[in-house]
């Protein structure tokens, strides 16, 4: 009998663990079909996705950062809405804010003009070129899913999800993300150049006459079962161990921390770090066939969870050291429990 | 469940069975550190030693100490020798236990006993076979480094620091693999790193513990199933284990230790010679119990006894002064008979003695005071040469004050260049001129009465030192003309010159400089003399006033342009209507119509 009610149970969740695989790929294949290469990309947009997390895409200009999460929106079915951060925008020009109108009675009344933050998928085109001012009216809407305005608080529709972009390059007329903003993205994600053998292909897809259609895979309500699926997914203490020491290794002071991040950071992983290494791994042991995550989980998604969260001091800026040449170190000392090496 | 419960229960076990033969990895990660330590602690403590040797030898005998290099050198080659072979040792093993098969222990451990025998016993053999050649008479003089400067305990010790981590991981290897237990995570571990399981056993593990296990826990269970079987099934094969971690050891210790023993060694470089006064002091025990405090002197050296009758105190009373002489003798007596016999031999190696400190060495060696009653001994076969030598001195004497009147009288009066002048004042010129002279009279002496002649030498120069008249003050002369020049040039000396303040050629000397030395010393030194402060010259200058035009301000003219705007103070409301009001007030009053 228990073992009957057993292997329910288990059929169940592998039914639930191969949907949200199949979801997973599906929309990948379908975001393929305009993007061209940008694998790790387009896994890493959707795990955000689908883990409940934000997204911060760096890259030079016409790598396809906007086209990735535009094709994304198509495919996912989900309100999408686009802000075209520049120096002179306000907080209001985002959020909303209260304008007057006419009555049908020939009157006037203050209502209120919802910004364009009010969706679910926001693509936050060059954020980095809005004032701080502007960029922190982001911080309530990404952390408590909630904006406010005078004393109006509304509260945003699930799933919601900023995936935002900047530009490394261009420094002049930008400001830098606020630490405090940087710490909400569950990922910053690097686009890099496509490979040779990828160019004729964006040739063919850009300049053709055939235009590409994006298809709805699925709708915000699926994407909330999956999210709850993936939450579902069970984490052995080792691999809790070994995410928080992880994380423990970015801070500067800490007994984990290795040498070079000692010498090169200036501030580490807040626990949010392990936060998003646990959701990140939960996607990653689902897309595995599994229903635990391991440490190699954890150690796959660490570049992309931890790179924003190290602040690098003046020193490792004078010496080009990456946040991700400080990962590789960690991910080398800090051994994973029970290792036998 | 219950046969994935079995299945992980024989995979712990034989996980662990496997992994126990890694216990000597984990031995040589444990003994690195104390390699360093031991290596750091073996040096301190024979700086301690030596450093305690060098105090005893001072407290004993020695007074004035000189430093040879040539032992330093063969301290720093056995420093850098030993401090280096300590760690070498432990490489040696390490390469010769083939890293790659850390969990062979057995073998590897017999693979590295002949490199470690071969240790053992180098230092010992070494030790032997120099120890024979210092002994061969003929190279007796060629010390290898040995000897004093390593003993055979400092060797012995060196072979225990090589020693003591071999013994440590053999120790900890053995029972590791004969007691040791393996944590059961480790072993599923092993499993799942070798099949690439991905962690599905250690996770399988520890939800089958839980008494409520969530939907994908038990998945995660029911998928470690299969996985267990395949792995009961597998044969593990030799694992390639990374070297064993020894990045911690303490290579600043290592140097440390080099440095330290370097300089313990570098004390053997210090000679010690013993004081030509002498030291041996008067023991408690001979002292009067029943004498008072005020009675009781203070340690008398025999070499005193002369100096004290030549030169008497006038103020200190005869009883008094005998006193300590008495006490002496009585020391003497009990003494010299039982130390001549070593006192002779002391005599006889007196550079072995200063070298190495014998004394304190003697004293070391459960023999009380014989270092003391080396030097009483000494003192007494001095005191009998003083009895042979006595007629000798006393021609000798006489000699030199014929010698020092006839000087007397030949010499002129300003040539001496003596803060004491002439007269009963020049007796530290005397003195000195004697010095000289005994000098080069005891350079043609035979070698054998060199060294009485030198001590009588001493004496007498102290006496003469001590019953030297203080310079009359009331009988110098006036100083010469003084003709001095800057920088020295054009120097000439005067002819009349007598040694004060004028360009006499010595340099006059006064106050402590007379004390230090009797030898007259030309002042050689020519350099541009100090020029002083800088004079500030102030000058009365004398205003000239300066040639203005003046113009009358007829001649100016009219002025064309207008004068402008003329700025007006802003008012406060209080006071614009006060001289509103006064104004109002005003022309009311002119009003003929009001």
């Amino acid at each position: 009998m228990a073992n009957q009610a057993t292997t329910q149970v288990d059929s169940a969740v592998a039914a639930q663990a191969g949907h949200f695989k199949q979801v997973f790929h599906e929309i990948r294949a379908e975001v393929q079909k305009m993007m061209v290469g940008q694998t790790a990309v387009i896994d890493g947009v959707l795990t955000a996705l689908l883990a409940g997390g934000h997204v911060l895409l760096e890259g030079v200009p016409g790598l396809g950062k906007t086209m990735i999460v535009r094709c994304l929106s198509d495919a996912v079915h989900l309100h999408f809405s686009r802000i075209q951060f520049t120096p002179d925008m306000m907080p209001a020009d985002i959020q909303g804010t209260m304008v007057l109108t006419e009555t049908s009675g020939g009157g006037h009344e203050l209502t209120f003009q919802q910004g364009p933050l009010i969706s679910n998928l926001i693509l936050a085109d060059e954020i980095n070129r809005a004032t701080p001012k502007t960029q922190s009216a982001l911080l309530e809407a990404m952390q408590e899913k909630q904006v406010t305005v005078g004393s109006r608080t509304i509260h945003l529709e699930e799933p919601y999800c900023v995936m935002a972009t900047q530009n490394p390059v261009e420094q002049e007329g930008t400001y830098p993300l606020p630490e405090a903003q940087l710490d909400r993205f569950l990922f910053k994600l690097i686009v890099d150049y496509p490979e040779e053998h990828e160019y004729a292909d964006i040739v063919d897809r850009t300049t053709g006459s055939e235009t590409v259609e994006i298809k709805p895979i699925t709708d915000g309500k699926t994407i909330l079962e999956l999210r709850e699926v993936a939450r579902a997914v069970a984490v052995p203490q080792n691999v809790k161990s070994y995410a928080v020491q992880l994380v423990m290794a970015t801070q500067p002071e800490s007994r984990y921390a290795p040498e070079s991040v000692s010498k090169y950071t200036l501030l580490g992983s807040s626990p949010r770090g392990v936060q998003g290494l646990m959701l990140a791994g939960k996607v990653q042991a689902l897309l595995n066939d599994r229903f635990a995550v391991s440490t190699d989980d954890v150690k796959t998604v660490a570049h992309g969870v931890l790179r924003h969260r190290l602040i690098l001091n003046f020193q490792a800026q004078a010496t080009n050291v990456t946040p991700d040449q400080l990962i590789d170190d960690i991910l080398e000392q800090v051994k994973t429990p029970h290792a036998v090496d | 469940m219950n046969e994935l419960r079995r299945n992980l229960d024989l995979l712990a076990r034989k996980g662990s069975r496997y992994l126990r033969r890694f216990a000597l990895k984990g031995a040589m990660e444990r003994a690195w550190p104390l390699v360093g330590i031991v290596a750091l602690l073996f040096p301190l403590g024979y700086f301690g030693f030596r450093c305690y040797e060098i105090y005893a030898a001072f407290q004993t005998t020695a007074v004035s100490a000189s430093f040879s290099l040539v032992p330093v050198g063969w301290g720093l080659l056995w420093t850098v020798v030993i401090a280096l072979l300590i760690p070498a040792a432990f490489w040696l093993v390490l390469y010769a236990l083939d890293y790659r098969r850390y969990h062979e222990a057995k073998q590897s451990l017999e693979r590295a006993w002949p490199i470690v025998f071969l240790l053992a016993i180098a230092f010992p053999a070494g030790y032997f076979v120099s120890y024979l050649f210092a002994n061969l008479g003929q190279y007796a003089t060629v010390s290898y480094g040995f000897g004093p400067f390593l003993s055979l305990a400092v060797l012995l010790a060196v072979v225990l620091v090589v020693a003591i981590p071999v013994v440590f991981i053999g120790l900890w290897a053995f029972f590791g693999f004969s007691f040791g237990r393996v944590d059961r995570q480790t072993s599923l571990a092993l499993f799942d790193r070798e099949l690439g399981l991905k962690d599905r056993l250690q996770s399988a593990d520890e939800f089958r513990l839980k008494e409520q296990a969530t939907p994908f826990e038990q998945a995660a269970i029911t998928d470690a199933m299969p996985h267990a079987e395949k792995a009961l099934e597998t044969p593990l094969a030799d694992i390639d284990i990374a070297k064993p971690a020894m990045d911690t050891i303490k290579w600043p210790m290592v140097f440390a230790a080099m440095f330290i023993f370097a300089l313990g060694l570098s004390t053997n470089g210090l000679q010690f010679e013993r004081s030509p006064l002498g030291v041996a002091m008067v023991e408690p025990d001979h002292v009067d119990p029943h004498q008072s405090e005020e009675e009781i002197k203070p340690p008398v050296f025999p070499e005193d006894k002369s100096t004290e009758h030549d030169v008497p105190e006038p103020d200190s009373p005869v009883a008094e002064e005998q006193k300590p002489t008495e006490m002496k003798k009585a020391t003497e007596a009990t003494n010299s008979e039982s130390s001549l016999a070593q006192s002779e031999e002391a005599q006889s190696v007196p550079q072995q003695t200063s070298e190495s400190g014998l004394s304190a060495s003697a004293s070391k060696q459960n023999q009380p005071g014989q270092a003391a009653s080396n030097i009483a001994g000494l003192g007494n076969e001095k005191q009998q040469k003083e009895e042979e030598v006595e007629p000798k001195k006393q021609t000798r004497k006489n000699q030199q004050e014929k010698e020092n009147k006839s000087k007397e009288e030949e010499k002129d009066d300003s040539a001496s260049g003596i803060a004491g002048g002439k007269g009963t004042g020049s007796g530290r010129q005397s003195a000195s001129t004697e010095m000289l002279e005994q000098h080069s009279r005891s350079r043609e002496d035979d070698f054998d009465q060199d060294v009485d002649q030198e001590s009588d030498d001493e004496e007498d120069e102290e006496q003469e030192a001590a019953s030297a008249a203080k310079p009359m003050l009331n009988q110098r002369k006036a100083p010469v003309d003084r003709q001095l020049t800057p920088s020295g040039v054009g120097f000439e000396e005067n002819e009349e010159a007598n040694g004060r303040s004028g360009p006499g050629g010595l340099k006059k000397t006064r106050g402590v400089a007379a004390m230090l030395l009797g030898v007259p010393m030309p002042d050689k030194l020519r350099s541009q003399i100090n020029v002083g402060r800088i004079k500030v010259q102030r000058e009365r200058s004398v205003p000239i006033p300066n040639q203005v035009q003046t113009a009358n301000s007829e001649n100016r003219g009219q002025m064309d342009d207008s004068v402008g705007t003329f700025s007006r103070t802003e008012l406060k409301p209080w006071m614009r209507d006060v001289a509103k009001k006064y104004f109002l007030d005003l022309r009311q009053n002119n009003n003929p119509d009001n």
